[in-house]
């Protein structure tokens, strides 16, 4: 057994949760009074990319996992989970009692991270999103049954995606980008200038993992103050949802 | 391309490429061999009447392969009334006939190696199935032997499908067993970096530049990661998608050690593993201080090194595990992203640095915490494999500038999503100026 095995970043994040339900948050560039903070960053910016999800009378959870010895201007997480309960129903503050309680009556519609780089003005280095609203479910079906046939032509691979109700194949690269509205991601991620474009279909060896399915996007943000940040931008082919993003070091390029 | 239909001509081979942007292609009637190129094209005639599978019938193998000196190896019939009973050599550029060989009936070709030889099958007319090699000038013999130089085997019968031998690495080949089962089978090592040299061809040859093919091992879940083993993949691909690598992924239930101990066999550019490390049970005796003697893969089956009572490493026996005390990898970069790599650890594998005895590997460098006796957080040995990608991949680093980088750049990240300050650091092994890309 290594160190490794005794990570438990659920249990890290239970704490977290616990603190944040019962902490006032601080933020992280501004007065209380303001209340502009990584938090609401997060919030906007998931308005922005799903903004299907607004109006529904969902509840957002939002979680933050830090050290109690430093300091809470420097936060570099962000969790979220977006569920159909209202906070009114149950009301325990304990993810996991909540979870449990809840069951399956209260999926998780969309969760994930962002990594925040903590010295800066709130910027993203990494942001990762699962669960029903980017199909992950539907992804990892599809995923599995291409698997299951090596001997399948890549053509063939690709049918069963369509046949499995994405919107956005290989042949759909011009729907899919007019679908990107990146014009959102300005207040987030700069004014966005697309370099690449790349639908992953199936690895050349059919050995492993080796049905993708996903877009990816390469981006180069350019901010308010001149400054620029190549992203790579990963969306799932069904709706052309956002399931991640990462900034590219600087001096890569494509 | 059509000829099929045109007046005096039939029997269009399937097409092979030539490896430069042309192909090849047979014609049964009249029995002729085309070379067509953006420089025009080339007829040639050939002594038998090629045979002509259907274009798509992925379950026939090609009737025609191509050395990277411009043999091309063909099946047909010796005559017009004849079976599909004889392979011819032809040098695609003279047409001169280098050999020919009627072994049984039906052969179908495999690979060519680099010394012009030929893999490849034939049956008899008992509708046994037999693998065969023959050499540069025609001499037939079985392709896997006894010690006294016998047929091995396996025998087939006839059967559709496609059932061929094909190499795999370090002289090992699949083959399939009467059963159709397919096994492992230790036979003459080859090199086949040739053009279009084996059956249905190969992702890894042709003369275009190859990106580099990188493989990922993450056997653990979200609980140990911090995030789902696809997020983790999908954060490489982002940076590095596929026009400037290939990835060949195993997440999951697809990291087995079986299938690490084939692909790491194999001269892949890079190869991943993140994952937990098989420590002895603590308490350890080295007061404290943990070693790794393996690797944790799915299902928690672990690729160990024997059971031994031999201080200062001893390993203990265990259940659900592989044993081995070599892991011979022709990988050019292998990065470990598990804990404890210490002697013990690395004595497992064929890649190291100068000894008293030995000099460091050529040609190869490992990524091992630079710390013996610390542990890693997986999700930072995450971000580092992808960092090291990014740098040796489109940076063009050596491997030791890459990992340097990438030991620089986690380090300027601070603190983790979860809050966790990042400490790990990692080293090269090997050859440092080893590059992938």
């Amino acid at each position: 057994m290594s160190k490794s095995t005794r990570i438990a970043p659920h249990l890290l994040l239970t704490m977290a949760l616990a603190i944040f339900a019962s902490t006032p948050v601080l933020s992280q560039e501004s007065t209380l009074g303001n209340q502009n903070t990584v938090l609401t960053f997060v919030h906007d910016f998931l308005q922005a990319f799903y903004p299907e999800v607004v109006g529904k009378g969902l509840r957002l959870t939002l979680s933050v996992a830090h050290p109690m010895d430093v300091s809470w201007k420097e936060i570099s997480g962000v969790y979220f989970r977006l569920t159909p309960l209202a906070p009114s129903l149950p009301s325990l503050v304990d993810p996991e009692q909540r979870a449990k309680a809840e069951g399956p009556v209260n999926p998780t519609l969309l969760g994930g991270f962002f990594w925040l780089h903590p010295r800066e003005r709130v910027r993203i280095e990494q942001m990762v999103a699962s669960s029903e609203i980017v199909h992950e479910k539907e992804l990892n079906a599809v995923r599995v049954l291409v698997e299951s046939h090596p001997e399948w032509p890549d053509d063939r691979a690709i049918r069963a995606l369509k046949e499995a109700g994405a919107r956005y194949g290989p042949a759909d690269k011009e729907k899919f980008i007019a679908s990107l509205h990146f014009e959102r991601a300005e207040k987030f991620l700069g004014r966005l200038s697309i370099k690449l474009v790349e639908f992953e279909g199936v690895s050349s060896d059919h050995v492993g993992n080796f049905a993708r399915f996903i877009w990816i996007v390469h981006a180069v943000g350019e901010f308010p103050d001149g400054t620029r940040q190549t992203y790579g931008l990963s969306f799932e082919p069904f709706e052309g949802k956002l399931t991640g993003l990462s900034e590219i070091s600087d001096q890569s390029g494509t | 391309m059509t000829i099929n239909g045109t007046s005096g001509f039939f029997g269009m081979g399937r097409a092979i490429s030539d490896g430069q942007g042309g192909a090849l292609f047979t014609l049964s009637s009249p029995p002729s061999l085309y070379h067509v190129s953006s420089g025009g094209s080339s007829k040639i005639g050939l002594p038998i009447t090629p045979d002509a599978p259907p274009g798509d019938d992925l379950f026939l193998a090609d009737s025609m392969l191509l050395a990277a000196d411009g043999t091309a190896y063909i099946t047909g019939s010796s005559t017009l009334e004849a079976p599909v009973d004889t392979i011819v050599a032809v040098d695609s550029s003279s047409g001169n006939v280098k050999w020919a060989a009627s072994p049984g009936l039906h052969p179908k070709l495999s690979t060519v190696t680099s010394d012009g030889s030929l893999a490849f099958q034939y049956a008899l007319a008992d509708f046994s199935v037999h693998s065969a090699l023959a050499d540069s000038t025609g001499n037939v013999s079985p392709l896997f032997t006894n010690p006294d130089s016998s047929d091995a085997g396996p025998v087939l019968t006839e059967s559709f499908g496609f059932h061929l031998p094909s190499y795999w690495t370090l002289g090992t080949w699949h083959a399939y067993q009467p059963d159709l089962t397919l096994a492992a089978i230790t036979g003459k090592a080859i090199a086949t970096a040739l053009l279009y040299s084996e059956s249905q061809g190969s992702a890894k040859k042709g003369h275009a530049p190859q990106k580099p093919d990188v493989a990922h091992f993450i056997p653990v879940d979200q609980t140990s990661l911090g995030i789902s083993s696809q997020a983790a993949l999908t954060q490489i691909e982002q940076l590095l998608p596929q026009p400037v690598a290939d990835h060949l992924p195993f997440l999951g239930s697809a990291a087995t050690a079986p299938k690490f101990l084939n692909i790491v066999a194999r001269p892949i550019r890079a190869i991943g593993f993140i994952g937990h490390s098989v420590d002895p049970p603590d308490p350890s005796p080295l007061d404290g201080n943990f070693y790794s003697v393996g690797l944790r893969f799915f299902g928690g089956q672990a690729l160990v090194l024997p059971p031994t009572d031999v201080p200062p490493f001893p390993v203990p026996t265990y259940v659900n595990s592989i044993t081995t005390t070599r892991i011979n990898t022709q990988a050019r970069v292998v990065f470990i992203g598990s804990c404890f790599n210490g002697p013990s650890f690395m004595s497992l594998w064929n890649i190291h640095d100068q000894t008293i005895t030995e000099q460091a590997t050529k040609g190869q460098a490992m990524i091992v915490l630079a710390n013996p006796n610390s542990a890693v957080i997986l999700g930072h040995a995450v971000v580092e494999w992808a960092r090291i990608l990014d740098d040796m991949i489109l940076q063009h680093m050596s491997v030791d500038a890459a990992v340097a980088e990438a030991n620089q750049y986690l380090l300027n990240q601070g603190r983790d999503v979860q809050g966790n300050p990042i400490t790990e650091q990692w080293k090269v092994v090997g050859d440092g100026n080893v590059k992938i890309n």
